[in-house]
C-alpha cells in the first residue's frame, strides 16, 4: 500500500560516518537461524524494481546502497549514513552534480570488489522498460534520462561518470537538495553487468551485503546465508548476527499471530513481519510476557481518502470540508487495533515528517458538516463511491467509513475490489471512483517525496496516477517547484509544512491515521525495534538472537 | 359407438402427429378429469397420511418448528431491530475498547440488555440485528436459488426423460459437465468479477445455473421409468398429444422426487451462499449475511468466542432443520 519510504536528509545534519547500530541492550551474537513469518509477499527482490518497504526492509541484508538508514529505533532511524560511500555524497553546480568515493575493501559475495561501474550498471538498469516497478527518480532527475531505454541493449547513460573505480558523478538535471538521501534506495546498490538475467535477475540478486540467498521459492520461502565476503568493518549500520534468515511468505495473518504468541520451537527465534491484526491485540496486552515480546515502531506514513476533486459532488470544496468533518476517524482506528495501530492524523504530514505542523483543520464536527453541505445545496445528501480493498481490514474499514459519513447524509456506496488489483485499478483514471482508501510513505523521510507525489496536479497519469485526489492547483504547483530549488533542507521543510496548511484548506485528502506498527518478537530474539524507514517493521538488518543455550 | 374409436386408433398411435383432432380431445378430457378426481382423491389421502408420518417424526417436526422460528424472525427483522432498537449498521463505538484493539466491553461478546446477543468487535454493530437481517439474506437467496434451480431441472430433466435421443443426450451431457466443474471454483471467479449490480439476485443466478443439474438427473430418471408405465401407454393410445402426456400424466407423479430434492437443496443453498460470503464474493458491505459474519469472526475465535459462536449457530440450525424436514418428507 504504501510504497515506500523514506529518511530525512534533513535530520543528517551532524551526523558522522559512525553512525552504528543503534541496537539497545545486549549485543547480538550469532550462530543461529533468525525465522521471519510474514502473511505478505516479498514483490521484487532485483533492486531496480523493489520500491516497496517490505521488500526494502529485506533488501538491505542483501545489497548495500550507497547511503542507507541508520540502525535505530523512532525519529533516530530516519537519519540517513554513507553505506558503501565514504561519505554523503558532494555537490558542486548547485546541487545539480553529485560525486560519491566509494569506501576501500567493498565486495561482492564471490570475492570481488564493488566498483563505482556496478553500481553505475544498477541505476541504468532502472530505465529499462522491462524493469518498470522501481522509483522514478532516475528518469525524472538524470541528464538525458527521458531518451535512455537501460543498459539491456548495450547502451550506457552518458550523465552517469566513473572516473575511477571509486568514485561515480551524476550529473542532474535540476538542482536535488536532498540526492544524498535518495541514493539510500535500492536502486543505488550495485549490480556486476555479467550477472545480468533481465527479469529473471529478481530470482537471485548478487549479494554486497551480509547475507546471500541460498534458496528462493517466489511467493513462499526466502532462505539467506551468510555472505563471507562482507566485511564488517567497512558497515556502520548492518550487524549481520544471525547465520542464517529464514523468510516464510504468505501465511495466514492469524496463523501468523498464533505462531508468535506460541512461539515453540523455531518460532522462539522468529520475529513477525506484519503488524499483529485487531483480533491479536487483547490477547497480547492482557499478557505481560506477550506485552514484553511486543515492538512498537513509528513510521512516516500517513492514512488518508483521497477524495476525487475532479467530479460531482466532490468538486465542490465545501463538500470535501463537510467529508472531513463528518468522518469518525477514532471509529476507523479502530477497526485497525485502536492506539496501537497508530495515532488519530489530523493533517497529512505526520509528526515523524520535518515540517509536520500541529493542526487540525477538520476536527470531528456533524452539525458544521450538515452546514456546508447544505451551503452547498445537498441538504438532502450526497451519493458517494468508495474504493475499497476487498479484504477483511479493507472491508472493516470502508463500514466505518459509510457509517460515519452515513450521519451527515453521506450516502456511500462501497466498491470493493481484489486486493491484488487494488492500487493499479485505484491508480488508473478511469476506474477511480469518489473515494479512495489511501495511503503514502515518503521515499526518505521529508516531505520531498509526500506532497509532491501525491498533489502536485503535472504528476496525474492515465495509469499508475498517485494523486487520487486529482488536485490540480496553479498555485501549489508552482510553489512545489520554489521550494525544490530550495537549497536549505531545514527551509524547505518548512515550506512544505506552510503548503500542507494550503492544501489542507481545500481538503482533497481527509488523513485519518499516523500508523505504528506493532509486531511480536521470539523470545530468544535480541536488539529488535520497529525502524521508521520501513512503516515500523522490525529492522532486520541488526536484529539477533540469544546465543545457544 | 363407443367401442368403435377404441378400437380403431391403434394402427394411428405409431403415428401420433397424424391422431385426427376430434377423436383425441373428446377422448382425453374425460381421462383427464377422471385423473384429476383421481388426484384429488388421492392428494387428501397422502396428504392425511403424510402428516401423521411427519408428526410421528420428532427430529422433523423440531426442524419445521425451526424453520417457521427462522423464517419469521427473517420476516419480521424490521420489527425486531425496531423492537431492540439496534439497527444492523449503526456503530457502537462505546460499546467496544479500541485500546484492546476493538474487544467488546464486559465480557461474553459485549451481551447486555441493549445487546442480547452481543455486539461485532471493532465496530460495535448489534449482532442480534445483523443475524436477524442476515437470516433475510440467507434464506431469501436459498430459497429463490432452489426455485430456479428446480424449475430449470424439472422441466429440462422431463423433457431429456421423455424425448431420449438427441435431445436427452444434448441435456444430458450439460448436466454432466455442469456437475463435473469445480463449480465453487467457477462461482468465486464469477462473483469476483461480475459487475457491481444486485448481489443476491446474482448469487441466486449463479447458485441457480450450477444447482439444477441435480434435479435434472433424477426428474430425468424418473421420466424415463414413467414414459414406460401403462398409463402413459393409455394416454399415448388414446391420442394425447406430447405435452398433454408430459404435463397431465408424468409430472405430478414426480411432484414426490422433486420436493424431496429441492428441500434438501435448501441447505446446501445456505451454505454455498454463506461459503461465498465467507471468502469475500458474497453479498457486499454493510448488508449482513451469516456468511460474512462467520468470516468476520474468524480471527477473533480466541479473543471473542460469542461473536463467532451466535451466527455459527444459527446457521448449523438452519441447515440441520432443512436436512431434518427433507429427509421426512
Amino acid at each position: 500500500m504504501d510504497r515506500k519510504l523514506l529518511t530525512v536528509a534533513l535530520l543528517v545534519v551532524g551526523v558522522t560516518a559512525c553512525g552504528g547500530p543503534g541496537a539497545p541492550g545486549a549485543g547480538p551474537t550469532g550462530g543461529r537461524t533468525l525465522h521471519v513469518l510474514s502473511s505478505i509477499d516479498l514483490e521484487h527482490l532485483d533492486p531496480a524494481r523493489n520500491y516497496v518497504t517490505s521488500a526494502q526492509d529485506v533488501g538491505r541484508l542483501i545489497y548495500r546502497t550507497l547511503t542507507t538508514y541508520t540502525g535505530a529505533p523512532g525519529a533516530k532511524g530516519a537519519v540517513i549514513v554513507p553505506d558503501l560511500a565514504t561519505d554523503l555524497g558532494r555537490s558542486s553546480d548547485g546541487a545539480k552534480t553529485w560525486t560519491f568515493t566509494l569506501k576501500p575493501g567493498v565486495k561482492f559475495e564471490d570475492g570481488r570488489p564493488i566498483t563505482s561501474k556496478d553500481i553505475k550498471y544498477g541505476v541504468e538498469r532502472t530505465f529499462a522498460p522491462e524493469l518498470p516497478e522501481g522509483p522514478p527518480y532516475g528518469r525524472i532527475w538524470l541528464e538525458g534520462g527521458e531518451d535512455y531505454k537501460g543498459p539491456l541493449k548495450g547502451e550506457e547513460l552518458d550523465s552517469i561518470q566513473t572516473p575511477d573505480d571509486r568514485t561515480i558523478v551524476f550529473r542532474l538535471n535540476r538542482p536535488v537538495a536532498d540526492f544524498g538521501s535518495a541514493v539510500s534506495l535500492p536502486m543505488f546498490a550495485p549490480v556486476p553487468k555479467d550477472k545480468e538475467a533481465g527479469v529473471a535477475y529478481d530470482n537471485r540478486p548478487f549479494s554486497s551485503g551480509p547475507y546471500k540467498i541460498a534458496a528462493f521459492e517466489p511467493k513462499k520461502r526466502v532462505e539467506l546465508v551468510r555472505n563471507t565476503h562482507w566485511d564488517a568493518a567497512t558497515d556502520t549500520v548492518r550487524t549481520g548476527a544471525p547465520d542464517r534468515i529464514v523468510i516464510d511468505l504468505n501465511l495466514d495473518p492469524a496463523v501468523v499471530d498464533q505462531r508468535m504468541i506460541a512461539a515453540q520451537g523455531a518460532d522462539a527465534d522468529a520475529v513477525q513481519f506484519e503488524p499483529i491484526s485487531a483480533a491479536s491485540v487483547a490477547r497480547v496486552l492482557g499478557d505481560p510476557a506477550l506485552k514484553g515480546r511486543l515492538v512498537i515502531g513509528e513510521s512516516t506514513n500517513t492514512r488518508f481518502l483521497s477524495l476525487n476533486t475532479g467530479r460531482k459532488p466532490l468538486s465542490d470544496v465545501r463538500v470535501r470540508q463537510a467529508l472531513a468533518h463528518a468522518l469518525d476517524k477514532e471509529a476507523l482506528r479502530t477497526t485497525r487495533g485502536g492506539p496501537i495501530a497508530g495515532d488519530v492524523a489530523t493533517t497529512i504530514l505526520g509528526p515523524s515528517v520535518p515540517g509536520h505542523r500541529d493542526e487540525d483543520p477538520y476536527p470531528a464536527d456533524l452539525a458544521k458538516a450538515k452546514t456546508l453541505l447544505a451551503s452547498a445545496g445537498y441538504a438532502g445528501g450526497v451519493d458517494l463511491t468508495l474504493d475499497a480493498p476487498a479484504t477483511p481490514g479493507g472491508k472493516a474499514q470502508a463500514e466505518a467509513i459509510q457509517a460515519s459519513l452515513g450521519r451527515a447524509g453521506f450516502r456511500v456506496k462501497i466498491n470493493e475490489i481484489s486486493g491484488s488489483a487494488y492500487w493499479s485499478t485505484v491508480g488508473t483514471l478511469s476506474q477511480q471512483h469518489d473515494v479512495v482508501i489511501d495511503g503514502w510513505t515518503p521515499d526518505w523521510t521529508g516531505a520531498s517525496t509526500f506532497l509532491p507525489n501525491i498533489l502536485d496536479g503535472r504528476m496525474i497519469v492515465k495509469q499508475g496516477n498517485q494523486n487520487r485526489a486529482r488536485y490540480d492547483l496553479k498555485e501549489v504547483n508552482a510553489r512545489f517547484d520554489e521550494i525544490a530549488a530550495m537549497p536549505d533542507p531545514a527551509l524547505a521543510a518548512t515550506a512544505y509544512g506552510e503548503l500542507a496548511t494550503r492544501i489542507m484548506a481545500d481538503a482533497p485528502v481527509v488523513p485519518f491515521l499516523w500508523d505504528k506498527a506493532a509486531v511480536l518478537v521470539g523470545p530468544n530474539v535480541v536488539g529488535a525495534y520497529g525502524h521508521v524507514g520501513y512503516v515500523g517493521r522490525v529492522d532486520l538488518a541488526t536484529i539477533g538472537l540469544k546465543a545457544a543455550r | 359407438m363407443r367401442p368403435a374409436p377404441r378400437a380403431t386408433p391403434p394402427p394411428e398411435t405409431a403415428d401420433p402427429e397424424t391422431v385426427p383432432v376430434p377423436e383425441p380431445a373428446r377422448a382425453v378430457v374425460p381421462e383427464g378429469k377422471d385423473a384429476a378426481d383421481r388426484g384429488a382423491r388421492g392428494r387428501s389421502a397422502r396428504a392425511r397420511a403424510f402428516a401423521g408420518r411427519f408428526a410421528g417424526n420428532r427430529p422433523a417436526l423440531a426442524g419445521a418448528v425451526v424453520i417457521a422460528v427462522l423464517v419469521t424472525m427473517a420476516l419480521a427483522a424490521p420489527l425486531v431491530t425496531a423492537l431492540t432498537g439496534q439497527s444492523p449498521y449503526a456503530f457502537h463505538p462505546e460499546a467496544v475498547d479500541p485500546a484492546m484493539g476493538g474487544l467488546p466491553r464486559g465480557g461474553w461478546g459485549g451481551i447486555s440488555a441493549e445487546h442480547p446477543l452481543g455486539v461485532e468487535p471493532g465496530s460495535g454493530r448489534d449482532v442480534l440485528a445483523r443475524v436477524v437481517w442476515g437470516a433475510r439474506v440467507s434464506l431469501l437467496i436459498s430459497l429463490l436459488a432452489t426455485l430456479l434451480s428446480t424449475a430449470i431441472g424439472t422441466v429440462l430433466g422431463l423433457v431429456a426423460g421423455f424425448t431420449g435421443g438427441w435431445t436427452d443426450m444434448a441435456i444430458g451431457r450439460l448436466m454432466d459437465l455442469l456437475m463435473s466443474f469445480p463449480s465453487l471454483i467457477f462461482m468465486i471467479a464469477l462473483m469476483s468479477v461480475a459487475p457491481d449490480g444486485n448481489r443476491e439476485l446474482m448469487l441466486v443466478a449463479v447458485l441457480g445455473l450450477f444447482g439444477w443439474p441435480y434435479v435434472g438427473r433424477i426428474v430425468r430418471g424418473q421420466a424415463m421409468a414413467l414414459a414406460g408405465r401403462e398409463f402413459v401407454e393409455a394416454a399415448r393410445v388414446l391420442g394425447a398429444s406430447r405435452r398433454q402426456i408430459l404435463f397431465r400424466e408424468i409430472l405430478p407423479n414426480l411432484r414426490a422426487p422433486v420436493m424431496v430434492v429441492a428441500t434438501l437443496s435448501i441447505p446446501g443453498y445456505i451454505a454455498t451462499e454463506a461459503g461465498l460470503s465467507f471468502l469475500g464474493v458474497g453479498v457486499r458491505p454493510p448488508t449482513p449475511s451469516w456468511g460474512q459474519m462467520i468470516a468476520s469472526a474468524v480471527p477473533w475465535y480466541a479473543a471473542d468466542p460469542v461473536y463467532f459462536l451466535v451466527p455459527g449457530l444459527f446457521l448449523l440450525a438452519a441447515v440441520l432443520a432443512f436436512n431434518l424436514v427433507g429427509d421426512a418428507l
